[in-house]
């Protein structure tokens, strides 16, 4: 029971408190891409939610080895990217035999679906937080929803931004950017005073 | 022959009135608290409500000539010149509140079109954004009822504002009747619960501020606290705590209820007020700040134009319910089948147009495309933004 | 004709210093430098880092990537890329010791950026090896330029000081932290994208002055 609470508790603070846009700033341009397919939101949550549970339970164990040693700042990122090259190469093969059908539909994608900075971002912070296993999955796992969360608020906001008389210099990139800033100075305040690490 | 219909952003006004007669309203209602700021704090109220417009009005004809623009004038940045100093203590320095009015006009105002086009509240926003960069400064206030120097800091500071013993969990020390005159420390103009409830209905008299926000905001605040109390006293008492600290009732009628940035439909209206009532209250309850409202409102800011959208369709449903219904009577088996076949169509066509053939497409990781701005580069096998296509087309045509 | 060719190229590759910044025009790499490009020192990272992972993986691509085969095309460049943050870790650590500290997890995120998972197997496998090196050269400058521009702001407003050496009171403090990254790249954005069109209405009248001519 104190498992399930533990979870759900870290699940809730990757969602809102230390969204994983808002707050850390991780996987924004990925958040970019995914804005302008509405269509493909869920089913890319649902990619980076797997992925990283597969590989933070994977390298979970291989962690406590090495993140005590004098160059765990590079240890860890490439052990964790190679977690994920090997989580790609399975998922890639089970979705071509599997589910040959979604197989068409996202096949090469999905390169960029697992390799992107949201997933590894959600591998990396509680490794350096040195969050026990349980936490380690729920945080994950929290993350990841919170991805496709700040996906779906940033879309209603660009929406909106349609129909204002943006200046000519702000369109596009700028604009939007700005958007984002001020969403995660309201973030910010829920958090308060302190700075991501 | 002339238009007959104008595109238009809010703030809409049906009567003879226009948009600065409005605009006029607010500014009168805010001058009461600020007499009730000198009242209690000496000359310095008022110097700092003149820097806070000065500024505000300043920095929106540099935007608007940095933008190579024709600056009109209007009050909307006097409104918001008069609220930030409002939400600070009244020995607050000068330059906070020019780098808050600057954050105010041009991070929110300037860059998404000027007036009747920001998404967000600019004074919840400049107020934020100063209360995150010096918070020692913003939240600690003097004590009432002093004439404090207007020029230099005065000496005496008292950190214990209603809100900040609310954060801790404990009881306020002082009456309920002090704070609804305004007479404990917190912010300048947000304590004096009295004055700004009248001036909130004097704007609601004067048509300047739709009752609907304010109302379905305040009650359901005043509900949620007195059920969830987070000090150890009665529910009553805790709903006074809650209600008459911090900005709630001040930000309810000034900031929550600002025409460009809330819902169109009265409907709408009434679910952002129950929902921003709801994210206030999570926000004080757990947040790290004691600055709810002003967060909390940026946030509830992102989703009024989902509340827009909700409406819209509810309307749509409601409006064409009868002829819906009479089509049905008429003819039940052939509707359905109707109905359902182009469905099919439909969701058939969106598979096929979800089938992203490989490799293509995922190197337009550039957003939001606008037209003339080739942030795509080099790619010319685009099966599904037809217009890039012809945009390129046309280049090439041009440069051969 | 193939040396118009190689010079169309070379002038497409440069436009990713300014016209085509992979930051500011083209959206790329927000999050690392929003958030962890703080200071000047950090910026320089930022920078190196980037470089040492772009070039290798363009050139890598446009050599040996073609004759793999399509599934471990994205993870052979992906690795590579992390393996690259090994040298960046020495060499930053040459002109400060705790610097992959202070940066926490954002060098590493540079390895699964867009470009070397995505412009590799897009862009650079169509290329030679020179073409490839060129682009990745001129990705990183472009980066490197918003880092050291945006660390260098930040570190001033937000310090007083520049490269470690303090000479000032903090001005703004609150410019460290991520949202003020987000504001500040997107004012950035702003000024480029007027930069180009003040260029383009330029190139635009010479053209139809020519054309009347």
């Amino acid at each position: 029971m104190t498992y399930i609470a533990q979870f759900f508790s870290m699940m809730l603070t990757a969602l809102f408190i230390e969204n994983i846009i808002f707050t850390r700033a991780v996987g924004t341009s990925w958040l970019f891409y995914l804005v302008k397919r509405p269509k493909e939101i869920i089913r890319y949550t649902l990619v980076l939610a797997a992925v990283v549970t597969l590989s933070g339970a994977i390298g979970y164990p291989v962690r406590g080895l090495i993140h005590d040693t004098q160059y765990r700042h590079v240890l860890v990122p490439v052990m964790y990217i190679g977690i994920l090259a090997l989580v790609y190469i399975v998922v890639y093969f089970f979705v071509k035999k599997v589910l040959p059908g979604q197989f068409e539909h996202f096949g090469m994608n999905l390169g960029v679906g697992v390799f992107n900075c949201a997933a590894l971002g959600s591998l990396l912070i509680p490794a350096g937080a040195r969050l026990d296993f349980i936490s380690t999955i729920g945080y994950g796992i929290g993350m990841s929803f919170g991805f496709g969360f700040a996906v779906v608020i940033m879309g209603y906001g660009l929406t909106r931004l349609e129909y204002c008389h943006v200046p000519k210099a702000f369109r596009g990139v700028p604009i939007a950017l700005i958007y984002l800033g001020l969403l995660s100075l309201a973030f910010y305040g829920l958090v308060g005073h302190q700075l991501p690490t | 022959m002339t238009e007959k219909l104008m595109f238009q952003n809010a703030p809409h006004v049906r009567q003879s009135e226009s948009v600065r007669t409005m605009m006029t309203d607010v500014v009168i209602a805010l001058l009461p608290i600020y007499l009730m700021g000198f009242f209690y704090y000496g000359a310095r109220a008022l110097m700092l409500g003149l820097c806070g417009v000065l500024s505000c009005v300043g920095f929106s004809a540099i935007g608007s000539l940095a933008l190579r623009e024709k600056f009109s004038f209007d009050l909307t940045p006097v409104i918001t010149g008069l609220i930030i100093p409002l939400l600070m203590p009244a020995d607050i320095r000068y330059f906070v509140i020019i780098a808050a009015c600057a954050v105010a006009i041009f991070v929110v105002k300037v860059p998404f079109g000027g007036t009747g086009n920001n998404l967000f509240n600019p004074a919840a926003v400049g107020f934020a954004s100063a209360a995150i960069c010096w918070p020692g400064m913003v939240f600690s206030y003097p004590a009432p009822i002093q004439s404090l120097e207007i020029f230099g800091e005065s000496a005496t500071k008292i950190a214990q504002s209603p809100a900040y013993s609310l954060a801790l969990g404990a009881v306020p020390e002082y009456e309920v009747l002090d704070m609804v005159l305004g007479n404990v420390p917190g912010p300048m103009g947000a304590t004096n619960i009295f004055v700004a409830a009248a001036c909130g209905i004097f704007l609601i008299v004067r048509k300047a501020v739709n009752w609907i926000t304010p109302a379905s905001f305040i009650i359901p605040y005043a509900l949620l606290s007195a059920f969830f109390p987070r000090i150890e006293a009665s529910s009553f008492d805790s709903l006074c705590y809650e209600l008459f600290s911090g900005t709630v009732i001040f930000g309810a009628f000034f900031m929550l209820s600002e025409p460009v940035t809330s819902p169109k439909r009265d409907f709408g209206k009434f679910l952002a007020g129950i929902t921003s009532a709801a994210a206030v209250f999570l926000f004080r309850y757990f947040g790290g700040f004691e600055m709810g409202f002003a967060s909390a409102l940026i946030v509830m800011n992102v989703f009024s134009p989902v509340f827009d959208r909700i409406c819209e369709d509810i309307l749509h449903v409601y409006r064409h319910k009868d002829s819906l219904l009479r089509k049905k009577e008429q003819n039940p088996e052939k509707e359905e089948k109707k109905e359902k076949a182009p469905a099919l169509k439909i969701f058939k066509k969106a598979e096929k147009k979800a089938e992203i053939p490989e490799d293509e497409e995922i190197i337009n990781v550039s957003l939001i495309n606008t037209p003339g701005e080739e942030l795509v580069p080099e790619e010319k096998e685009e099966p599904f933004e037809p217009e890039e296509k012809a945009e390129e087309s046309e280049k090439e045509e041009a440069v051969q | 004709m193939s040396e118009i060719k190689e010079k169309m190229n070379i002038s497409e590759s440069l436009q990713y210093i300014f016209f085509k910044n992979p930051v500011l025009v083209l959206g790329l790499v927000l999050g690392q430098l929003a958030a962890g490009d703080t200071t000047l020192q950090n910026g320089a990272a930022l920078s190196v880092t980037y470089l040492l992972i772009v070039v290798p993986v363009l050139v890598f691509a446009s050599v040996i990537g073609k004759k793999l085969p399509g599934w471990l095309r994205v993870v052979s460049y992906t690795v590579l890329a992390a393996l690259m943050l090994v040298p960046a870790y020495f060499i930053c650590g040459s002109f400060s010791a705790t610097i992959f500290d202070s940066l926490g997890i954002y060098p590493a995120l540079l390895a699964v950026s867009t470009v070397p998972v995505v412009f590799a197997s897009k862009i650079a496998e169509k290329q030679s090896a020179g073409e490839a090196a060129l682009t990745g050269l001129c990705i990183g400058i472009g980066f490197a330029v918003t880092a050291l521009i945006l660390g260098g702001a930040r570190e001033f407003f937000g310090n007083g000081s520049l490269w470690g050496i303090k000479f000032a009171e903090a001005v703004y403090p609150a410019v460290k932290l991520p949202f003020w990254g987000f504001i500040l790249l997107g004012f950035m954005a702003a000024g480029v994208s007027a930069a180009s069109d003040f260029f383009r209405k330029g190139k635009e009248i010479n053209k139809n002055e020519e054309e009347n001519q």
